[in-house]
C-alpha cells in the first residue's frame, strides 16, 4: 500500500487524491452510512474485485503506473530517525483479588440484564448493563466450579495519555523508563500526538496492555466499552461495537469473543477465563501428575487437574467483531495474556525438577518479566497530519509502512550481557514477517504460538510469522561486548498485502533493497551492561512435548478450502456479509462467504478429527486460526517431512504457504459452544473468510444447533441457525 | 610460519581445503538415496544440469572463518522448489526449501566435526534464475546451541518456467560479513 520513495510529485498528488476518495467510503461503510450490500450494488465492491477499482478509488489503475498495485502516499515521518526512542514494555493490567466482591456490579454466571438507559443516538430505551447474550446458553460454563478469583478490569477507549503505566520492571529493565509519567499517545516523540477517535485501544493509552494469569486461578476479564455511542465518532474507520477474543484460551465459547457477540458503548462483557489444562475432564483428573501444576505464590506447586502436555503459555486478545475485525485491532484492540505455569513459572531461579527455568527473573514466584519481554510487531501507515489511516479497499489486506513494536515507531531497547526470552506477536492486519538479527546471529525458537516447543530449535532465519501467530524465541547477548548495537530485521518484502513477495538476503535487506518500506530493521538491541546477578536461566533440550493422541480414534476428517469468489445464499442483513471477495469451502461444496448464522461443523465433544486446510491458489497465503482447541501438524502438502522443527508442536495458526495444504488433528474437550475458523488476515477474514462451527454435544449449553445471537442496544435476541447439511 | 593479516586467509583457506578433502566419503554423500539428479565437481561450487527435477541435490563446498575456529563444509544440500500457480493474478509463486544438514563441517584445529540445523524456506516470484543467498546456523555435534555459530550459503537456482522444477542449481559456504 506504499507509494515508492522516490516516486514523481504527480504519482504523489494522484495517489493522495485516491486515498481520499477512499477514505471518504471506508468512513461511511465503517459509520453504517453504506452497507456492503450497497457498495456491491454499485459495483465497488465485487466478487472478482476487478470493479472495485473504478472512480478513481485506485490512482492507479488506468495511469501510467498500473504496474504498482495500490497506494497511499508514504506516512511523513516529521523528522523523525529510526532507533531514537526506547521501546516501551507492556502496561500490565492490575490483577483485582476477589472479583466477586471486589468488582461493582458482582459478576455474574448469566448475563447482567439490569436496565440502563440507552442514549438516544443508539435507540434510545433501555438496554442491559452487559453486553453477553442473556440466558443459560451464553452462561458462564462451570462457573461455580471455577468461581473467579481473580479480576481484571479495562475499558476500550479513544486515545489519551497514559498516567498509570506499570510495566512491573525496574526502570532499568525498560531502558531507563520508570512507571507513572505521562505517555501521550504517540508512536514516536516527534510524531503529531494521534487524535482521542483515531486510535482506540484497551485503557486508551499505549504501550500495549498485558495481562498475568497462572493455571488454576480462574480470571474474570470485565471488558467496559467506552466509545463513543455515535457510530460516527471515529475519525473514518474503526467499529464502536466491539468483542474481545481471547486467542487461544480453553474455555467456553460464551468467553471466546464470538464475532456475531459483539457490545456496545456504555455496555461490559464479562470474560470468564477459568485457565484449565485441557483434558480437565479426562486425563490426571486426581491431579497427581508433578508436571501439571501451577506456581503455589511461595516457591512450590499447586498440582492440577489434566494433561501437563496442553499447558499454554502465550496469548493475545483483540477484537473480533464481525466484518470490522481489522480496522479495530489496526486502531489498537489488541493485548498480550501471559499464562504462568508450573513448568513455565516464569522464575529463573526455582529448580524443582517441573520449572524449566527459561529467561525471566527472580524477584517473584512467578510472572518474572525483566528478561522476558513481549513483542508485538504492527504496520502502521498516518496521513499528512500524521493521523493513523486506514483503507478497507484493499482486500488483499492492508499494509502499513511503518513498522512498530509495541506501537513504537522503529525503537531500541537495553539488553544485559545474558539471555532474553522474547514473545513476538505479530499484531498486523495483513504483513508477514521473516526475522533475522542483523549480525546474522542465532536466535533459538522455544515456542510457537500459545505452546512451547517439543524441544529448542536454533535459526538464524526464523519462518514467516503470519498474522496472530507467535515465536518466542531466546537471544543470548552474553556474546556481545557493552556498546554492542544488534537490531531485529524483516526479511520478507510484500508487494501487496495477499502473501509475501520476495524474501530478501540479510545483506540485501540490510542494503535497503527493497521497495517495500516494511523490510530491514526495526528493532535496534542496545547492550548496556551486564547483569548484577549470574545468569542462570537456562534453555532445556526438552520442553514440553507433545500430547500423545494415538489412542483416541479419529472420527472424522473434514476439508475446508480457503479461496476466492465466494457466494452468500443468505440475505441477512446483520449475519451475512455479502462481500465474497474471500470465502471457504467445506467438505467440497461451495465458497461461502461468512454469516455467522450458519454452521458449517459439529465436531463431537469428547472425539478426535483430523482437518485437511488447502489454500484454493498459489497468489495468497492464509493464516488460519482454530479457535479453542490447540492441533497437530501431521502433514504439509501430503507429508510430515515436509513440517518443520519449529512447527512440530502444538499450534492455533497454520499459515498454508501459497498454493500449500496442511493436515492438523484435534481434539473437543472439556467446553461447548460455537467457535470460530478464519483467516488471521484480518482483511480476509472480514471479507468475508471466516466459518462458525460449534460442539456438537457435552458442555453446558443444551440446545443443538445453538441459537444464534443478535445483538442491539437494547438487549440481545436469538434466532435459528442455518446449519450445512456437511456439518 | 609467519604470515602478515593480509595473506591470513589465503592459507587459512588452504588449510581448510585440505581438511575438506581429507574428510571421510560419507561426510559428502550423505543424500545419495535421493533419485534426483547429482553432479559432482571439486570445485567450490557445482552445478546440476540433469533432467528437471523438484528437489535438486546440489554439492556444497567452502569455509567460514572466525572464532574459535576456522570450519570448513562439505556436502549435499538438498533443495526443492515448489511452484504455486496464480491463474487469478498471474503471480506464480516459488517455494525453495533449502535443507544444509547433508553437508557438514570440520574444524581445522579441533578437527571436530559440525552439523547445520534447518531448514531454510524462501518465497520468490516466479523466474526463471534466483540468486538465494541464507544465512545457516552451525554447532559442534552434541554442542550446546548456545555454542551456535553463523555460517552464509549462496544458491544460484534455474527453474522451468512451467513446472516450478529445477533446471540448474549451485551453492557454496562462505562466511557471513554483515
Ligand atoms: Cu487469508
Amino acid at each position: 500500500m506504499f507509494v515508492p520513495k522516490n516516486a514523481s510529485r504527480s504519482r504523489i498528488k494522484e495517489a493522495e487524491v485516491g486515498r481520499r476518495n477512499r477514505a471518504e467510503i471506508t468512513r461511511a461503510l465503517s459509520q453504517g452510512q453504506v452497507t456492503r450490500r450497497d457498495l456491491l450494488k454499485m459495483g465497488l465492491f465485487s466478487g472478482a474485485g476487478a470493479l472495485a477499482w473504478k472512480h478513481g478509488l485506485n490512482p492507479f489503475v488506468n495511469s501510467a503506473y498500473a504496474s504498482i498495485p495500490t497506494g497511499f502516499p508514504s506516512s511523513p515521518l516529521f523528522g523523525v530517525l529510526p532507533f531514537t526512542q526506547p521501546m516501551l514494555r507492556f502496561d500490565v493490567l492490575p490483577r483485582v483479588p476477589n472479583p466477586l466482591t471486589a468488582l461493582t456490579p458482582t459478576p455474574t454466571e448469566q448475563a447482567n440484564t439490569t436496565q440502563q438507559p440507552v442514549p438516544a443516538v443508539l435507540g434510545g430505551g433501555t438496554g442491559p448493563v452487559e453486553g453477553r447474550p442473556p440466558g443459560p446458553i451464553w452462561a458462564h460454563q462451570r462457573w461455580n466450579q471455577f468461581l473467579p478469583q481473580i479480576g481484571m478490569e479495562a475499558t476500550q477507549l479513544g486515545a489519551r495519555n497514559n498516567t498509570t503505566y506499570n510495566p512491573q520492571v525496574a526502570s532499568q529493565f525498560n531502558s531507563g523508563v520508570p512507571a507513572g509519567g505521562n505517555i501521550p499517545l504517540k508512536f514516536h516523540p516527534g510524531l503529531p500526538t494521534q487524535a482521542e477517535n483515531t486510535v482506540w485501544t484497551f485503557n486508551g493509552t499505549i504501550p500495549p496492555k498485558l495481562a498475568i494469569g497462572r493455571y488454576g486461578e480462574p480470571l474474570l476479564f470485565r471488558h467496559h466499552n467506552g466509545l463513543p455511542a455515535d457510530i460516527t465518532q471515529n475519525n473514518g474507520f474503526g467499529r464502536h461495537t466491539i468483542s474481545t477474543h481471547e486467542h487461544n484460551g480453553h474455555h467456553g465459547a460464551e468467553n471466546d469473543g464470538f464475532t456475531g457477540a459483539w457490545f456496545y458503548p456504555g455496555q461490559f462483557y464479562d470474560y470468564h477465563w477459568p485457565i484449565v489444562l485441557a483434558g480437565h475432564f479426562s486425563i490426571n483428573t486426581a491431579a497427581t501428575d508433578p508436571k501439571a501444576g501451577t506456581p503455589n505464590g511461595s516457591g512450590g506447586i499447586t498440582k492440577i487437574p489434566g494433561d501437563w502436555r496442553e499447558t499454554m503459555s502465550t496469548h493475545w486478545f483483540h477484537d473480533h467483531m464481525f466484518s470490522h475485525t481489522s480496522e479495530n485491532v489496526y486502531k489498537g484492540n489488541a493485548a498480550m495474556f501471559n499464562i504462568y505455569s508450573a513448568i513455565d513459572r516464569g522464575n529463573e531461579t526455582i529448580n524443582d525438577g517441573v520449572n524449566l527455568r527459561l529467561p525471566s527473573g527472580r524477584l517473584k514466584d512467578f510472572g518474572n518479566l525483566e528478561y522476558d519481554v513481549n513483542l508485538m510487531l504492527a504496520d502502521k501507515a498516518w496521513g499528512n497530519d500524521g493521523q493513523m489511516v486506514f483503507d478497507i479497499f484493499d482486500r488483499d489486506g492492508f499494509l502499513g509502512d511503518a513498522v512498530t513494536v509495541n506501537l513504537a515507531y522503529k525503537p531500541y531497547f537495553e539488553v544485559e550481557r545474558r539471555k532474553y526470552r522474547f514473545r513476538i506477536l505479530n499484531g498486523s492486519v495483513a504483513r508477514f514477517y521473516k526475522i533475522a538479527l542483523s549480525d546474522g546471529k542465532p536466535m533459538i525458537q522455544i515456542g510457537n504460538d500459545g505452546n512451547l516447543l517439543p524441544a529448542p530449535v536454533t535459526l538464524t532465519q526464523l519462518d514467516h510469522i503470519g498474522i496472530a501467530e507467535r515465536y518466542d524465541i531466546v537471544i543470548d547477548f552474553s556474546r556481545y561486548a557493552i556498546g554492542t548495537k544488534v537490531a531485529m530485521v524483516n526479511l520478507a518484502e510484500h508487494n501487496d498485502g495477499r502473501e509475501v513477495s520476495h524474501d530478501l538476503s540479510l545483506a540485501d535487506a540490510l542494503a535497503g533493497n527493497s521497495s517495500d518500506p516494511g523490510v530491514g530493521k526495526f528493532l535496534e538491541f542496545r547492550v548496556v551492561r551486564n547483569p548484577a546477578t549470574p545468569d542462570v536461566s537456562q534453555v532445556p533440550a526438552v520442553l514440553i512435548p507433545n500430547p500423545d493422541l494415538s489412542a483416541i480414534p479419529v472420527v472424522r476428517e473434514r476439508l475446508f478450502e480457503f479461496g476466492r469468489g465466494a457466494s452468500q445464499p443468505s440475505a441477512d442483513p446483520i449475519t451475512a456479509d455479502p462481500d465474497g471477495e474471500w470465502g471457504i469451502k467445506s467438505e467440497g461444496g461451495q465458497m461461502l462467504a461468512a454469516d455467522f448464522g450458519r454452521v458449517s461443523a459439529m465436531p463431537s465433544a469428547g472425539k478426535r478429527e483430523v482437518w485437511t486446510l488447502r489454500n484454493g491458489g498459489g497468489g495468497w497465503d492464509h493464516p488460519i486460526h482454530i479457535h479453542f482447541e490447540e492441533g497437530q501438524i501431521l502433514e504439509r502438502n501430503g507429508s510430515l517431512a515436509n513440517v518443520p522443527a519449529w512447527e512440530r508442536g502444538r499450534k492455533d495458526v497454520y499459515r498454508l504457504r501459497p498454493g500449500g495444504e496442511i493436515k492438523i488433528t484435534l481434539q473437543f474437550r472439556d467446553w461447548g459452544g460455537m467457535f470460530m475458523e478464519h483467516c488471521h488476515n484480518t482483511v480476509h477474514e472480514d471479507h468475508a473468510m471466516l466459518l462458525r462451527w460449534e460442539i456438537n454435544n457435552g458442555g453446558a449449553p443444551f440446545l443443538r444447533p445453538l441459537p444464534t445471537p443478535i445483538p442491539t442496544p437494547q438487549g440481545v435476541g436469538f434466532q435459528d441457525p442455518t446449519v450445512l447439511p456437511t456439518a | 610460519m609467519k604470515t602478515t593479516n593480509i595473506l591470513k586467509p589465503l592459507v587459512l583457506s588452504l588449510a581448510v581445503a585440505a581438511a575438506v578433502a581429507a574428510l571421510p566419503a560419507a561426510h559428502a554423500q550423505t543424500a545419495t538415496q535421493s533419485a534426483a539428479p547429482v553432479s559432482s565437481s571439486a570445485a567450490t561450487a557445482s552445478s546440476t544440469a540433469a533432467a528437471p527435477s523438484a528437489t535438486s541435490l546440489v554439492k556444497v563446498r567452502g569455509f567460514v572463518t572466525g572464532s574459535p575456529e576456522t570450519v570448513g563444509f562439505t556436502g549435499t544440500a538438498v533443495v526443492n522448489s515448489q511452484l504455486a500457480n496464480d491463474p487469478d493474478f498471474n503471480l506464480p509463486q516459488l517455494i525453495f526449501t533449502l535443507d544444509m544438514s547433508g553437508v557438514s563441517g570440520f574444524g581445522s584445529q579441533s578437527h571436530a566435526q559440525y552439523v547445520i540445523t534447518g531448514p531454510e524456506i524462501i518465497q520468490r516470484r516466479l523466474a526463471p534464475s534466483h540468486a538465494v543467498e541464507i544465512t545457516f546456523p552451525f554447532v559442534v555435534s552434541g554442542g550446546s546451541p548456545l555454542a551456535t555459530q553463523t555460517g552464509v550459503a549462496s544458491f544460484a537456482i534455474d527453474v522451468d518456467q512451467n513446472t516450478g522444477y529445477i533446471t540448474q542449481a549451485s551453492g557454496s559456504v562462505s562466511t557471513p560479513n554483515f
